[in-house]
């Protein structure tokens, strides 16, 4: 191991030991504060593109497991912990963490002050950074050059239709770069599933009779996603019980004329408390948004407002007066993180069951 | 909003200190009462430990009276209360709230959090087992039987290994195991003697799987939280209390760890709890099975270490919620972030509970013990130990547990014949841990060890980090890459310097010459997500300082550490009430300690808490943090004195003696004439009576009697503070050489408070804070004719089953080793 | 031996999309009335309001029906007007019962509504359709449906007056 550094936008420096690959990467940097589920929060394909910040203080004594997998290609372009284990885990022929990040030309620092750095980030709000060997004047002239591509989606959602086969209710899922969770929790529901990629019509959709559509998660900003998948939306949530996730809730509320505004202070974790507005219980949920609906756009004769973040007052929740149609901004697959919002994917199920009433 | 009936709560608390009872429920008790006044419910406690600080707490209204239930019914009777909670007393509680509403019939008085039914599970384990069954939960499969032969029938069904359990049990008891007929038939007796209703639960042995500690909270509401999660190191056979505990979880994946969660979360709706509760769950990895264990809807050391190590505030919280404030709507004092009382407490730190054994000091009063750890607790106390990663917590915890590095040095086990070594990996004992290393350092492997031991390979790998680090740095003196190494994952200047065969000074000064110095982090519960206005921290060696120094009139108070026997609780409540005196005076008050359970790491009492070791070089880190005024620090750490001393640190000395001495033998009789010292003056206070298991106190007998005869002492060069004459020999002699001069026990100090009314430790604070009062002069002016509170009462020893625990090859001296007390107040 | 076919989890859950799908069949709560036959259904019905309260912020009322006089097995002259406590004249009723089986206690139900007021519309919410009509009456509004053979016994259990939400067979 040798000193690696971490430098931010706004000249910050932090000095670590490197692990991982060995690789210079740029991105935006985000910390997440959850204490289990290192593996499925690094191959999140909403981490494209970003240098993650553990707050836990050690990660890795699980190594890499065939079931934590939210993705095949993992895209983050840095991890940040206080400790890294390492263990061999070579007994059950299993990589451990330092392996798997070089595998996947992902560099990681550890024995950084993980605390310093997310009280500071708290102060500062999120912002480019930059993983170097040396933090000189060329490193920081270089980070501040970066221009971070906004086509997120693109490179990591499915070019092509692919079949996760079941017998049960028949669902599409519209891939923005979807985490494993979705279809592990469709799976277990015995779902047919089809996914398909996101530039796809409505035509196309609906010729597989769904029974119902799921817009996936995603990275990035959903304005910078072609307009057909607002269209898309639109379409389809008039048809056919919908349910939006992550950037499928921030694409439902843009198709139903609500508007986006960025978090000044993102919050990836699983503790925070999240009301379901209808029966005021409160949820514990995995969540990691860039982006939150901003009250004042909402049209209350379009969109009802279903859940809400009790910390920080984010919408986390809309659902259609009109239609079967419905959305979260948190991570109902959990994958990592508490299971209670697991009920959401229940109530999109009970939702296909009961749609030939209309 | 707070019940509109709720006006007046009864709290019955845990009685004396015992194996698995430290001062966590007098924790509790406090944090309760006061939630409690601020929201406008009156509080009565009956408790009969001499050494509660809730005893004495203007908050409530106290009896002191043995826990029992005509005692209870005597005051539900006479207060009329509107409801009783007793998740501060712990099983003591629980027993006799079950038995009192067995007998009687109180229609307008609730018991909060809970409701009967509950109560009788958590005193009858099957009871409970069958109420996890009807909700789907896991249990292991027991049945109850009342005879050895029954137990027999069903050993011979579910097969050796099994775990004998008493119902009803007279006092907190724990599991027996036995993994053949020999053990068996012991262990029936024992457990069938235990119970009070001479009945046992036997059921299937599930050593050597994992145990996980769950602690929830849940409202009315039905909002459920998980405020935090331990783990064992040591797998299900060894007592949670002797076990290492790690928070937060380590070794689980987020798929097993939501599992129990959401178990934990059907647990409380199916028993109805609402409050919280701890429960342990035994997992099997290979069968990807989980059984659960226990189920305590009671505070207990670990809600009182998951509060301590998340910064969550459990007790307050858990106060709002069982008198139906909702947990969204709980406002909680300024210190926390907004709304924090609802947001799950993350942790960006490691927490290593380690316990402490009295094995050495019973062996050294020549009594063997049984040291192999088993489903019986033997610890009398334990530390913590907080760092940013496990090998810095758990060297800081055991160096917290034993006061110095002597004992985590590298060689001391390399004379362990190789049988002994394997015997012991797969039976345990106190030392386990440099077994460990020790078996790591004579080249076994990980895997072999895990499979000997049923450790996680992962602690594994961390002892190995930390024994080839003390070798590297062993072998390279004044290496500044390994020194910075060895701060970063938490060796102290101590064992460097030894390591090195340096002076400790020098590897201090090398270590500040290249700017290594300590930087201590705040204990909050949002890892740094929400500013908090945090007075907890612990140090590391990292980029960002946190604490800033309070002040020029601050004092710090060096804590009394793990609970030991003979010395537990006592110092506890002493080290408490100086901190809360400290700052009546208008001081700031700073403690630094390390024992979870104890009352000094509530945050009410001082101004700033550092959980650290307690060695010089821990302490020295704080003090030229702080500088403060001056330091305060027990008597029997005599080297610690003269270290700071050496340093120049202004230190005064709580008077206390090196060792607990032994108490008198069965047919003595002990007198001791009690002073107070005022730095110039020494005032009679009272005469005390000591026989074997009884401390006794008659201000008219010994008063009266004695008082013309009583020799004049005097004291120099020594603290203020409470010393005593000890004869055997009456009438009383005038001549000094007669009598042994101590300072008075902490023990004995607490229950002189209670009896006289009196607190001389707070006498002592404002003594040595120059802060005397007029009315302090007088009444040391009118010693010893004032009017004490009491003028008849006793404190009698604990009726501990030193030989369930312990073994003990002799009779255990229940003063030197006391475990516990309790009090009698006769007139 | 009875079996929990619905706990107290899903039964929740079913309440929840039930209103969701009133307020969508409805396009709003405006002019909603919800009647409730006694004695589950008006414990659901109260708890169907209790949500839009929560999500619409409207209180909406909540009227109590009692069949048992209005039965078509009972003799016709006892029909008494019955009061059910709220206005149904213009309004869009939502009648909520608990277990949908035969469809006679429905019609019932209709006609003491009809027999308060003109109401603008009647939908129908069940927490349970069990099958075996007798009448063409079909609920808009359904939690499970669950097919049941006549013998078996359907029994809703909710918090308000059994202690727990449970809909059990048996």
């Amino acid at each position: 191991m040798s000193k690696r550094y971490l430098i931010l936008a706004d000249g910050s420096i932090f000095e670590g030991e490197g692990f991982g690959s060995r690789a210079t990467t740029f991105g935006h940097i985000v910390f997440n504060t959850a204490m289990t589920g290192y593996q499925e929060i690094i191959t999140n394909q909403i981490y494209h593109n970003q240098i993650i910040v553990f707050g836990a203080p050690t990660i890795g004594a699980g190594g890499i497991n065939h079931d934590a997998y939210e993705s095949i290609m993992p895209t983050a372009k840095g991890v940040i912990v206080r400790d890294v284990a390492e263990v061999s885990t070579n007994r059950q022929k299993r990589m451990n963490l330092n392996e798997y990040l070089d595998y996947h030309n992902i560099p990681g620092i550890a024995g950084l002050d993980t605390r310093a750095l997310i009280r500071h980030l708290r102060k500062t709000g999120p912002q480019k950074a930059s993983i170097v060997d040396f933090p000189d004047e060329h490193a920081f002239d270089q980070l501040n050059a970066t221009v971070l591509t906004n086509q997120q989606v693109a490179a990591v959602a499915t070019p092509r239709a692919y079949p996760n086969p079941g017998t049960g209710s028949t669902v599409v899922v519209i891939d923005f770069g979807l985490k494993h969770g979705i279809l592990r929790q469709l799976s277990q529901r015995d779902a047919d599933v089809t996914v398909l990629p996101y530039k796809t019509d409505a035509e196309a959709v609906l010729s597989l009779d769904p029974d119902g559509v799921i817009f996936s998660t995603g990275p990035g900003d959903p304005r910078d996603l072609p307009a057909s998948v607002i269209e898309l939306m639109r379409e389809l949530q008039t048809r056919v019980p919908l349910l939006g996730i992550g950037l499928g809730h921030e694409i439902f509320a843009l198709a139903n004329n609500a508007q986006l505004i960025q978090l000044p202070f993102e919050h990836h974790g699983t503790n925070h408390p999240v009301k379901e507005v209808i029966t005021n219980a409160v949820l514990y949920v995995p969540q990691g948004a860039g982006y939150a609906i901003d009250p004042a756009s909402i049209n209350h004769d379009q969109l009802i407002v279903t859940h809400l973040d009790l910390i920080d007052d984010s919408i986390q929740g809309l659902r259609h007066r009109d239609y079967p149609a419905f959305s979260v901004a948190f991570f109902p697959d959990s994958a990592p993180g508490p299971l209670e919002g697991t009920t959401v994917i229940d109530e999109f199920f009970d939702m296909m069951e009961t749609k030939d009433r209309f | 909003m707070a019940k509109k009936a709720l006006k007046k709560v009864l709290l019955i608390g845990g009685g004396a200190n015992d194996f698995g009872r430290e001062s966590e429920l007098d924790v509790a008790t406090h944090q309760v009462m006061h939630t409690f006044a601020d929201l406008g419910i009156a509080t009565i406690l009956i408790d009969d430990n001499p050494y509660s600080l809730s005893l004495e707490d203007s908050h409530a209204t106290t009896y002191i009276q043995p826990i029992t239930v005509e005692n209870v019914r005597n005051i539900i009777e006479f207060e009329q209360p509107d409801a009783v909670y007793p998740a501060v007393g712990g099983t003591t509680a629980f027993q006799v709230l079950g038995d009192l509403f067995a007998q009687f019939d109180y229609p307008n008085l609730e018991i909060l959090g809970m409701s009967l039914d509950t109560v009788n599970m958590v005193n009858n384990p099957a009871l409970l087992a069958k109420r996890l069954r009807q909700i789907g939960e896991p249990v292991i499969s027991s049945q109850v039987v009342n005879s050895v032969e029954a137990a027999f029938d069903i050993a011979r069904e579910i097969g050796f290994p099994v775990n004998i359990k008493p119902m009803a049990p007279k006092f907190e008891a724990s599991r027996h195991t036995a993994e053949d007929s020999e053990t068996l038939d012991l262990v029936l007796k024992i457990a069938l003697k235990q119970s009070r209703i001479k009945q046992v639960v036997i059921s299937q042995g599930i050593n050597g799987l994992r145990e996980v500690g769950v602690q929830v909270m849940r409202d009315h509401h039905d909002v459920n939280m998980l405020i935090g999660a331990v783990e064992d190191m040591d797998p299900v056979g060894i007592h949670a209390a002797d076990s290492i505990l790690v928070t937060p979880v380590q070794t689980l994946s987020d798929r097993e760890f939501q599992r129990l969660r959401m178990a934990a979360f059907r647990i409380m709706r199916g028993l109805d709890i609402v409050g919280t509760a701890h429960i342990q769950f035994a997992l099997d990895p290979r069968t990807d099975r989980y059984y659960i264990i226990k189920v305590s809807p009671y505070f207990d050391s670990t809600s009182t270490l998951v509060s301590r190590s998340t910064g969550y505030p459990l007790a307050i919280v858990a106060a709002h919620v069982c008198v139906n404030i909702n947990l969204t709507r709980i406002v909680l004092p300024n210190n926390f972030a907004k709304k924090m009382a609802i947001i799950e407490p993350v942790m960006d730190r490691i927490v290593v509970k380690f316990p402490v054994f009295a094995f050495g000091e019973i062996e050294n009063a020549g009594i063997k013990v049984n040291r192999r750890l088993n489903t019986m607790q033997k610890s009398a106390g334990s530390t913590i130990g907080i760092g940013r990663s496990i090998e810095e917590a758990l060297e800081k915890a055991i160096r917290a547990a034993h006061f110095s590095n002597r004992v985590f040095s590298p060689d001391l086990m390399s004379a362990l014949p190789e049988n002994d070594l394997i015997q012991q990996l797969i039976h345990p004992r106190d030392n386990r841990i440099l077994l460990l290393i020790e078996a790591l350092r004579r080249g076994y492997t990980i895997d072999e060890l895990a499979e000997l031991t049923k450790i996680d390979e992962y602690y594994f790998y961390k002892l190995q980090n930390i024994m080839e680090l003390e070798r590297a740095v062993k072998r390279n003196p004044g290496d500044l890459a390994l020194l910075q190494d060895a701060k970063y994952y938490g060796l102290s200047d101590g064992l460097i310097a030894k390591l090195w065969n340096q002076d400790f000074d020098d590897v201090r000064q090398l270590a500040k010459n290249n700017d290594l110095q300590p930087t201590f982090k705040a204990i909050e519960p949002s890892a740094g997500e929400f500013p908090e206005d945090v007075t907890v921290y612990y140090s590391t060696f990292e980029q960002e300082n946190e604490s800033e120094r309070l002040g020029d009139k601050s004092v710090l108070v060096v804590g009394t550490g793990a609970f030991r026997l003979g010395d537990g609780a006592s110092g506890s409540y002493v080290t408490s009430t100086i901190l809360d005196e400290i700052r009546a005076n208008g001081f700031q008050s700073i403690i630094i300690n390390n024992n979870p359970n104890d009352l000094t790491l509530m945050i009410q009492f001082a101004d700033k808490q550092y959980i650290e070791p307690l060695e010089i070089s821990d302490i020295m880190n704080v003090v030229e943090l702080e500088q403060p005024a001056f330091v305060l620090v027990p008597g029997n750490r005599i080297k610690l004195i003269a270290a700071l001393r050496e340093r120049n640190v202004h230190v005064c000395v709580i008077p206390k003696d090196k060792y607990t001495a032994p108490g008198p033998q069965h047919d003595e009789r002990e007198f001791a004439i009690n002073y107070y010292f005022d730095g110039t003056d020494v005032h009679p206070i009272t005469i005390t009576e000591h026989v074997t298991g009884k401390l006794m106190f008659d201000k008219n007998v010994y008063t009266q009697i004695y008082q013309q005869k009583i020799p004049k002492l005097q004291l120099r060069d020594t603290s203020p503070g409470l010393y005593q004459l000890i004869t055997n020999q009456l009438p009383l002699s005038t001549d000094l050489g007669e009598y042994q001069l101590r300072p008075v026990p902490f023990g004995q100090i607490a229950f002189l408070n209670k009896v006289t009314g009196i607190n001389w430790i707070r006498l002592m604070i404002r003594n040595i804070l120059g802060c005397q009062t007029d009315a302090d002069k007088v009444l040391l002016a009118r010693l010893p004719d004032v009017n004490f509170k009491h003028q008849v009462a006793e404190m009698v020893s604990n009726n501990t089953d030193f030989f369930q625990h312990l073994q003990p090859a002799g009779e255990l001296d229940s003063t030197q080793f006391e475990m516990g007390v309790a009090m009698h107040l006769i007139k | 031996m009875t079996k929990e076919i619905i706990d107290a989890m899903a039964m929740q859950r079913a309440l929840t999309r039930i209103t969701y799908e009133i307020i969508e069949r409805n396009r709003g709560i405006n002019e909603l009335v919800l009647v409730g036959i006694k004695t589950r259904g008006v414990y659901l019905a109260r708890r169907i309001a209790e949500r839009l309260q929560q999500l619409e912020n409207t209180t909406i009322p909540v009227g109590e029906l009692d069949i048992s006089w209005y039965r078509d097995d009972a003799d016709i002259n006892d029909r008494e007007k019955i009061n059910l406590g709220v206005d149904v004249t213009n309004k869009r009723v939502v009648l909520v019962d608990d277990v949908l089986y035969t469809g006679r206690t429905i019609r019932a139900a209709m006609d003491a509504i009809m027999d308060n007021g003109r109401p603008a519309s009647i939908n129908l919410a069940v927490l349970v359709d069990r099958g075996h009509r007798e009448l063409p009456i079909r609920a808009d509004f359904v939690g499970k449906n669950i097919p049941t053979a006549q013998n078996e016994r359907i029994r809703v259990n909710v918090e308000e007056i059994d202690g727990i939400d449970e809909v059990s067979i048996g």
